[in-house]
């Protein structure tokens, strides 16, 4: 009788998986704390560790990132834990690391299909509408009768683009006193990102440098720099499509900047319960507070909201925000995409 | 993918103490880590390695009861269906026993190559020898295990790399 070993071996394998039901949550949860740099001996939070975290993300020390992300997504998956209402930041910072280190890589001119509500200054003036544009970011269009039409996108010099320079879109502002699509603009209300796509591989590695850098944005009316970091990481996750490893390491970073708190019980401007990161914004800044909004259970994006200060009360009012209603792949402008199931962000 | 392949070798409970240390390991060492490579797998896989280096009792003992482990009756069916059930599990209690007989380094590299769906290259990567090494690691672990199983044809189902 001819034996193949391997073939053995690999039966034997599987026929011990059945006993195995897959990582516990328990594994999940040691995981994720042994991960939090908060839990270490070195002290509290502060800037030397969001050094660290731009440090990792920016040289692209990913392949760990994402590896350990990839697996503690799939802990997570199985596990099903939801955010509850003793979440902290950090750990839901954490959640939303893994899950976007386990999204597929996607290249710059990949195609993105996205379906938003809008809203801007009232309730009344929400909007729902479709684009596409390029992972980053450099092409966008929307269809008009049948037929696509792009938009006329300026951007500055990669890397370099001080604010105001680069009005890039990937949650395009629409003016809302004109109807779909013709009314589509590119404006400071979202998309204002001082960092084109590819400036990303531009930015520094060294959290010196890094800090230099960002301190170097002429940023008038983005507060101070925690407010700063935090709206830079918003524009830039709501924005581009980027590398998993990457939108990782944002997300985590999102973690360890001072006042940032989690909202348990956000609602997006599309009426879906949440949970958000959000940050409260200096007077001088506009006040209100800023909120990401994460999906509770893929712990994916499903939009941005600024919300109003309510002195004594109770109640909030949604200033702007946009809600991602789907977000898929597509092969090109105006190609709907096919299933539902596309969307991460619902 | 690292708690299957760590539980097949050590059980559950040591798998979920073994990955979360080697998570641990990697995070530390995330400095260390060669942005060159492509896959952080063989890199994970290796930090793996030595963790379950460390339960290497508990991994034997487990091998051991396994090969112990008394027939499992086979389902009804067919008199050849059977048969072969009953065969297939003989070969696995023998194949348990052969795994707890290997020398620790050959059973980690023909079970990161078997289980852990290495290719030879990585396997050496992620353990930090020549993929010579790991050839002739490789080499006397399946002709230990084929002797066990009565063996016979040195197959190439699985050789690649050459």
């Amino acid at each position: 009788m001819t034996v193949d070993d391997f073939t053995e071996l690999r039966d034997f394998g599987r026929e011990l998986d059945a006993g195995i039901t897959g990582p516990p949550a328990a594994l999940r949860d040691r995981v994720l704390v042994r991960f939090s740099p908060q839990r270490g001996s070195a002290g509290p939070p502060g800037r030397k560790r969001r050094r660290r975290a731009w440090r990792f993300a920016l040289a692209g020390a990913a392949g760990l990132a994402a590896a350990a992300a990839v697996f503690a997504a799939q802990v997570i998956q199985s596990g099903g834990a939801g955010p509850g209402t003793g979440i902290t930041v950090r750990e839901l910072a954490y959640r939303t690391s893994a899950a976007a280190a386990a999204q597929p890589s996607v290249g710059p001119g990949q195609w993105v299909y996205w379906q938003e509500k809008q809203v801007g200054g009232k309730p009344d003036s929400a909007i729902t509408f479709r684009v596409w544009t390029t992972a980053d970011s450099r092409k966008a269009a929307y269809v008009d009768k049948g037929k696509v039409r792009f938009i006329r996108l300026s951007c500055g010099r990669p890397g370099t683009s001080p604010a105001g320079s680069c009005q890039a879109i990937g949650q395009p502002a629409v003016s809302v006193a004109a109807r779909p699509y013709r009314g589509v603009t590119i404006s400071g209300l979202s998309g204002h990102v001082p960092i084109t796509y590819a400036g990303l591989g531009f930015l520094p590695t060294s959290p010196q440098a890094l800090d230099r850098y960002l301190g170097s944005l002429h940023l008038p009316g983005w507060g101070p720099a925690p407010v700063r970091e935090f709206e830079i990481i918003k524009e830039l996750l709501i924005t581009y499509v980027m590398p998993p490893a990457l939108t990782a390491e944002l997300y985590r970073a999102l973690g360890d900047i001072p006042g940032v708190t989690v909202d348990h019980h956000a609602v997006d401007v599309a009426g879906r319960d949440g949970v958000g990161f959000q940050i409260t914004l200096p007077r001088r800044a506009g006040g209100g507070v800023d909120e990401i909004v994460i999906n509770p259970r893929t712990y994916q994006l499903m939009g941005q909201q600024l919300i109003a200060s309510q002195p004594g009360g109770s109640g909030r009012q949604v200033l702007s925000g946009t809600a991602i209603l789907r977000m898929a792949l597509v092969s090109g402008p105006g190609v709907q995409p096919k299933t539902a199931a596309a969307s991460p962000a619902v | 993918m690292l708690y299957r392949y760590a539980a097949r070798r050590v059980g559950p409970a040591d798998a979920e103490d073994a990955v979360a240390a080697t998570f641990l390991a990697a995070f530390s060492a995330r400095r260390r880590y060669d942005l060159g490579r492509a896959d952080a797998r063989p890199w994970l896989f290796g930090i793996l390695t030595k963790e379950l280096a460390r339960r290497r009792r508990t991994e034997v003992a487990r091998f051991r009861a396994l090969a112990r482990a008394g027939p499992v009756q086979p389902a009804g069916g067919h008199e050849d269906q059977v048969a072969a059930q009953v065969s297939a599990q003989s070969a696995r209690k023998t194949l348990a026993a052969a795994l707890a007989r290997l020398a620790p380094d050959e059973r980690g590299v023909l079970l990161l190559i078997a289980w852990g769906e290495l290719s030879y290259a990585e396997a050496a990567e992620g353990l930090g020898v020549p993929v010579g090494t790991v050839r002739s690691r490789l080499n006397r672990a399946r002709r230990k295990v084929r002797e066990a199983l009565g063996g016979s044809d040195p197959t190439t189902a699985a050789e690649e790399g050459q």
